[in-house]
C-alpha cells in the first residue's frame, strides 16, 4: 500500500516546483515577451526603468528567479499593477469562485458522461449505442464559448429562465467570508444566497460540463467494454453469479481505474474551459481575472493566476491518482502492468 | 449406469447473422459419473467452445448452440437464465487456462472464493474455515497469508491452485478443465495436475480435461476423445486408444507426441495445417481428408460418421486403421 | 471495399466538406463578394438585404466576405498548429524513445511538467508573451499540443528500440542515428498521423477560444473566432452574428473530426 503512495506524494513539490518554473520560462525567456509588450505602454525611458526595477526585472535572470521561488514559497504573488490589491488576495478571491464552477461543470460531465456510457454499453452496436457515439463527437467539437452563448440565447434572452451574467444579483448583499457561496451561506446563516447562486451556474456549468462530456462517453464505453472482455469475468460467470451483480463487482469495480484516470484527465480540459466560459458568463473566477491582466498587461498577476491555475490542477491530478491507488490493489504495490 | 453427462448433436456457431461459422458441428458425447475424460486436438480445433458450451459460457448475440446438453437428464440448453445460474460453480464448474487473468485483479482469494459459495448458499458461518482448509487441499503451504492476498500477490502456480479450489469449492457433480496447465512453468506443471487429480479422485468427481499432453492423458484419463475440425473422430478408452488407434489423424498425433522418426529419420509431423479443417467441411468431405495419407476420392465427398468400432470404441473414418502400422 | 455501402455516406461527406472549406479558404479572394476591411453597407444590414447574402455586421462590413477570408487563420493554425506539434513532438518523443535510459526518463518528466498545466492554459500563456498573429497562434497551439505527440512517439518508439531488428542493426554498428531515422521512424509514423488527423478540431477550437479571448488574431482583420465575440456584445439585436461564425466553426470542428476518424479506423482493419 505505502509504496505506491508515497513515491506519488513525494512528486508532489516536485512537480509544484517545476510547473511554476516553467510558468516562469514563458513569462520571461520567451521572445518578445510580456515585459516588452508592458514596457511598449510607456512613453519615456525614465519610466519605464523605474517600473522593470519596482518588478525587479532589471536584474540578472537566475537572480530574479531565485527571488521569484522564494516569494512563491511565502505565497507572496506581488502587488497587481491594475487595482493596487495583492495578487495573492485577488486570487483568493477568485480561485473559490472557479473552483465552484468547475466542480458544478464536473457533476455535469461525470453524470452526462457516465450516464451515456452505460446506456451505450447496455445497447452495444444498437441504435442507442450509435446515438451515443455521434452525440459524443458532436459535444466534444462544439465551441464551447459559442454553445454558451447559443444557452443564453435559448434561456435568458428567449425564455428568460436563467440570468446570464455574473455570479450574484448584484441586488444581493453577499460580504464574503470564505468566498465558497455554499460555506458563507452556512456560516453566515444566509439560505437566500443559494437560490440565486444555483441559478447563475447553470448555463456556464452546463456549458462547460456537457462539451466536456463527450470525450467521458467515449472513453468509459470503450473502457467497460474492454473490461467485459476480461477472461475473469467469465471465471465470475462460471460460479454462477448474476448479471448485475457481475457488472456492478467485477466489471465497473476493475473498470473504475480507467474511468477515474479518464475523469481526471478530463478535469484539466475541463478547467481550461471554464477559464474561457468564465469571460462569456461575465463569471468573476480566476480565468476572468486572467484575462482581464492580459488585456492590461498586469504582469504579476497574469503569473500568479497562471500558477494558481496550474496548481489546482496538479492538485486535481493528485487526488485523482489517489483515488486509483485506492481503488486498485496492484497500482498500490507498485505493479503498472 | 447412465451417464452424468449426455451431449447429443451439438453444435456451436460463431459470428453475426449471415457469417455464421460453426465452430463445433454435432458432436456426440457422454461422460460418466467419476469417470475423468480427456479432450484432445491441435489448437482451433473447437476444445475451448465445447468446454465453455457446456455450461453456456460463450452464448451471446454473436454464439448460437443446436442440439442437447444433459446433465442428470436435464437439458441445459433449455434451462432458464435463474436455472442456468444455479447449474453454474454448483453442478459444473470450469478452470481455465490463465490464471492470472481468469481471477479478479482487485479482490482477495477469499473474496473470489466466498463470492461462489454464497451465490449457491453455501457459504454459511464455517465459510472462512472452509476455504482455508480448501486451499490446504489444493497444495497451499501458507494458506491463511493467500486467502488475503490478491491475485498478483501470489506466483502463477499458486493463481492455479486456488482456481481449482475455486471450482472445487461448491463440490460440482463436473469439473471442467481446459488446459489447465498449459500457462505454468514446467516444473510446476506436474505438481498442480497431481493435485488436481487427487481432489478429484477424493470426490468422485466427473471430468473433462483439455490438453496437449499425450502424458496427462495417460496418467489421468480413462478415456479419450480426440477432436479435429470440429467435430469428435475418435472416442476409446486409454489404454485402446494409445495400443490401437484407429483415426489416421490420432495416429499421427502420438507419433508426434512420442518422437517417431520415419524411414528416412524425420520425426513425424502432420502435413499441412489445420486451417483447411473448416473451409473443407463445407463440401461434406472428411475435414482431416486433405492432411491424410489414406484419403482415398470418397473421403473427399462424403463425412465419415462416429461409429462403433469395438465394444468400447468409436471412430470416424471411411478407412480406419486395423493394425497398428500406418500402410501408405 | 464495404465502405461503399451504407457506410460510404459518413467517409466520404466529411472529407467533401472539408475539401470545400480548403477550397473557400484558398479561392477567398476571387469568391468573396466584397472587401472584409470595408463598410460595404448600412451597420446589421439584414440578411438576404441588398447588401450581401449574409449582411453586415456592426462596422457596416460584408459578414459572408469576413466569414469566408475568416476561413484562412482557421485553417492554417488548425493544420499549421498541427503539423508543428507532430514534427516538433514526434522527433522528442522518438529521441528519448529511441534512446531510452536516463535521457528517455528526463525528457519524459519535461514532458510530464508541461503535461500538468491545462493545455488552454499554456496556450494563453504564450499567446500573452508572445502577442497576437497567426503565426503566434500556431506556434502556442502547437507548443501546447507537443506533450501528446511526445508520449506517443516515445511509447511507440521505445517499444520498437527492443525489437530485433533494431537490435540488429546496432549490433551491425550502424549509428544512432541511422538507427531511429531510417529503422524506428518508419514503424511509428503511421500512428503519429493518426492521432495528427484526431487533433485537428482541437487545435482549431483552441485558436478560436483564444481569437474570442482577443489573444488571436488581430482586428479589424477577418477571423472566426473574434467574430464570435464582436457578435456577443449584439446578441439583444442581431443574434445571427454570433450563430454564424459560431457554426462555421462548429463545423470545421465536427467535420475534422470525423475525417480524423477515418484515418484511425483504415488502420485498425
Ligand atoms: N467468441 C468467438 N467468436 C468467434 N470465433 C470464435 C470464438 N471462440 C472461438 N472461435 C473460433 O473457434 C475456433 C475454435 O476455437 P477454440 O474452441 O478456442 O479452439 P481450441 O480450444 O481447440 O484451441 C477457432 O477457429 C476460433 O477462431
Ligand atoms: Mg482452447
Amino acid at each position: 500500500m505505502t509504496s505506491g503512495l508515497l513515491r506519488r506524494v513525494a512528486t508532489l513539490p516536485f512537480m509544484l516546483l517545476a510547473v511554476a518554473s516553467l510558468i516562469f520560462a514563458i513569462m520571461h525567456a520567451l521572445p518578445g515577451s510580456m515585459i516588452e509588450s508592458l514596457s511598449a505602454q510607456f512613453v519615456s525611458d525614465a519610466q519605464r526603468v523605474r517600473l522593470m526595477a519596482g518588478l525587479g526585472l532589471d536584474q540578472p535572470l537566475w537572480r530574479q528567479y531565485l527571488v521569484y521561488l522564494n516569494s512563491l514559497a511565502h505565497f507572496d504573488f506581488g502587488i497587481s499593477a491594475q487595482t493596487g490589491k495583492s495578487v495573492a488576495t485577488m486570487i483568493g478571491e477568485t480561485l473559490p469562485v472557479t473552483m465552484e464552477m468547475a466542480g458544478a461543470s464536473f457533476v455535469v460531465m461525470t453524470v452526462c458522461g457516465l450516464g451515456a456510457a452505460l446506456i451505450a454499453v447496455h445497447a452495444a452496436d444498437g441504435p442507442a449505442d450509435v446515438a451515443i457515439r455521434l452525440l459524443s463527437i458532436i459535444l466534444s467539437t462544439l465551441p464551447w464559448f459559442w454553445l454558451g452563448l447559443v444557452l443564453i440565447m435559448i434561456f435568458s434572452l428567449w425564455l428568460g429562465w436563467l440570468p446570464s451574467f455574473g455570479r450574484l444579483p448584484p441586488s444581493i448583499d453577499y460580504r464574503p467570508v470564505t468566498n465558497f457561496v455554499m460555506i458563507d451561506a452556512v456560516i453566515l446563516g444566509r439560505p437566500d444566497l443559494i437560490g440565486p447562486w444555483i441559478s447563475h451556474l447553470v448555463l456556464p456549468s452546463l456549458t462547460v460540463g456537457l462539451t466536456s462530456s463527450g470525450v467521458v462517453m467515449r472513453l468509459v464505453r470503450s473502457e467497460i467494454l474492454a473490461t467485459m472482455k476480461k477472461e475473469f469475468v467469465l471465471t465470475a460467470r462460471m460460479k454462477g453469479i448474476g448479471a448485475n451483480r457481475i457488472f456492478l463487482r467485477h466489471i465497473l469495480r476493475n473498470a473504475a481505474v480507467g474511468i477515474m484516470t479518464v475523469l481526471g484527465a478530463q478535469f484539466g480540459a475541463m478547467l481550461g474551459g471554464s477559464v474561457v466560459a468564465e469571460v462569456v458568463f461575465g463569471y468573476p473566477g480566476i480565468g476572468r481575472m486572467l484575462v482581464r491582466a492580459i488585456e492590461s498587461r498586469d504582469y504579476l498577476t497574469v503569473q500568479g493566476a497562471g500558477i494558481a491555475i496550474a496548481a489546482l490542477y496538479i492538485l486535481v491530478n493528485f487526488m485523482t491518482d489517489l483515488a486509483c491507488l485506492y481503488a486498485n490493489p496492484r497500482l498500490r504495490d507498485g505493479v503498472w502492468s | 449406469m447412465t451417464a452424468l453427462l449426455d451431449v447429443r448433436a451439438l453444435s456451436v456457431s460463431f459470428g453475426p447473422g449471415g457469417a455464421r461459422r460453426t465452430i463445433v458441428d454435432r458432436i456426440d458425447f457422454s461422460i460418466g459419473r467419476g469417470e475423468i475424460v480427456a479432450l484432445v486436438g491441435e489448437s482451433g480445433s473447437g476444445k475451448s467452445a465445447t468446454a465453455l458450451a457446456l455450461s453456456r459460457l460463450n452464448e451471446g448475440p454473436r454464439c448460437g448452440y443446436s442440439g442437447e446438453i444433459r446433465l442428470s437428464g436435464r437439458n441445459i440448453l433449455a434451462l432458464d437464465h435463474p436455472d442456468l445460474r444455479r447449474l453454474r460453480g454448483r453442478a459444473i464448474a470450469t478452470i481455465f487456462q490463465d490464471p492470472l487473468s481468469a481471477l479478479n485483479p482487485s479482490e482477495t482469494i477469499a473474496q473470489q472464493i466466498a463470492e461462489g459459495m454464497r451465490a449457491h448458499g453455501m457459504a454459511g458461518p464455517d465459510a472462512d474455515d472452509r476455504i482455508t482448509r480448501l486451499l490446504g487441499e489444493v497444495g497451499i503451504h501458507d494458506p491463511d497469508r493467500v486467502t488475503r492476498a490478491y491475485p498478483h500477490q501470489i506466483s502463477g502456480g499458486q493463481r492455479q491452485r486456488v482456481m481449482i479450489a475455486l471450482a472445487l469449492a461448491c463440490d460440482p457433480e463436473l469439473l471442467i478443465a481446459d488446459e489447465p496447465t498449459t500457462a505454468l512453468d514446467v516444473t510446476v506443471q506436474t505438481q498442480v495436475l497431481a493435485t488436481l487429480y487427487r481432489a478429484v479422485q477424493k470426490r468422485g468427481m466427473s471430468v473433462l480435461i483439455i490438453t496437449h499432453d499425450m502424458g496427462v492423458v495417460a496418467g489421468m484419463a480413462d478415456r479419450v476423445m480426440v477432436m479435429y475440425g470440429g467435430r469428435i473422430v475418435e472416442s476409446a478408452p486409454v489404454e485402446t486408444l494409445f495400443a490401437l488407434p484407429r483415426h489416421p489423424y490420432t495416429r499421427a498425433l502420438l507419433d508426434c507426441a512420442r518422437h517417431v522418426r520415419d524411414a528416412s529419420g524425420h520425426y513425424a509431423t502432420i502435413p499441412g495445417t489445420a486451417e483447411t479443417a473448416f473451409a473443407l467441411r463445407a463440401t461434406q468431405g472428411c475435414a482431416f481428408a486433405p492432411r491424410c495419407r489414406r484419403a482415398r476420392p470418397a473421403c473427399f465427398t462424403h463425412q465419415p460418421e462416429l461409429a462403433e468400432c469395438s465394444d468400447t470404441g468409436r471412430v470416424a473414418c471411411h478407412f480406419p486403421l486395423v493394425g497398428s502400422k500406418i500402410d501408405g | 471495399m464495404h465502405r461503399l455501402t451504407p457506410f460510404a455516406m459518413p467517409v466520404v461527406l466529411p472529407w467533401t466538406i472539408l475539401g470545400l472549406y480548403l477550397a473557400v479558404a484558398i479561392l477567398a479572394p476571387y469568391i468573396a463578394p466584397a472587401d472584409p476591411l470595408a463598410a460595404t453597407g448600412a451597420p446589421l444590414s439584414p440578411l438576404f438585404g441588398s447588401s450581401g447574402i449574409l449582411g453586415t455586421d456592426g462596422f457596416g462590413r460584408d459578414v459572408a466576405s469576413r466569414l469566408i477570408w475568416g476561413l484562412r487563420p482557421m485553417l492554417a493554425v488548425s493544420f499549421g498548429a498541427v503539423f508543428l506539434a507532430t514534427l516538433a513532438g514526434g522527433a522528442y518523443g522518438l529521441v528519448a524513445g529511441g534512446i531510452g535510459g536516463r535521457t528517455d526518463w528526463l525528457m519524459m518528466s519535461v514532458v510530464d511538467v508541461m503535461m500538468s498545466i491545462p493545455l488552454i492554459l499554456a496556450a494563453i500563456l504564450v499567446m500573452a508573451a508572445l502577442g497576437g498573429s497567426v503565426i503566434n497562434l500556431i506556434i502556442s497551439v502547437g507548443i501546447s499540443q507537443i506533450p501528446v505527440f511526445a508520449r506517443l512517439a516515445r511509447a511507440l518508439a521505445s517499444v520498437e528500440a527492443r525489437k530485433e531488428y533494431v537490435l540488429a542493426a546496432r549490433a551491425v554498428g550502424l549509428s544512432r542515428f541511422h538507427v531511429l531515422v531510417r529503422e524506428i521512424l518508419p514503424n511509428i509514423v503511421r500512428p503519429l498521423l493518426v492521432q495528427a488527423g484526431s487533433v485537428v478540431a482541437t487545435a482549431g477550437l483552441t485558436a478560436a477560444a483564444l481569437s474570442y479571448l482577443g489573444l488571436g488574431v488581430r482586428p479589424p482583420a477577418p477571423d472566426i473566432g473574434y467574430m464570435v465575440k464582436e457578435g456577443q456584445e449584439l446578441i439583444f439585436i442581431a443574434p445571427g452574428q454570433t450563430l454564424l461564425p459560431g457554426l462555421v466553426l462548429g463545423v470545421f470542428a465536427l467535420t475534422a473530426a470525423l475525417c480524423g476518424e477515418t484515418i484511425g479506423q483504415e488502420r485498425r482493419r
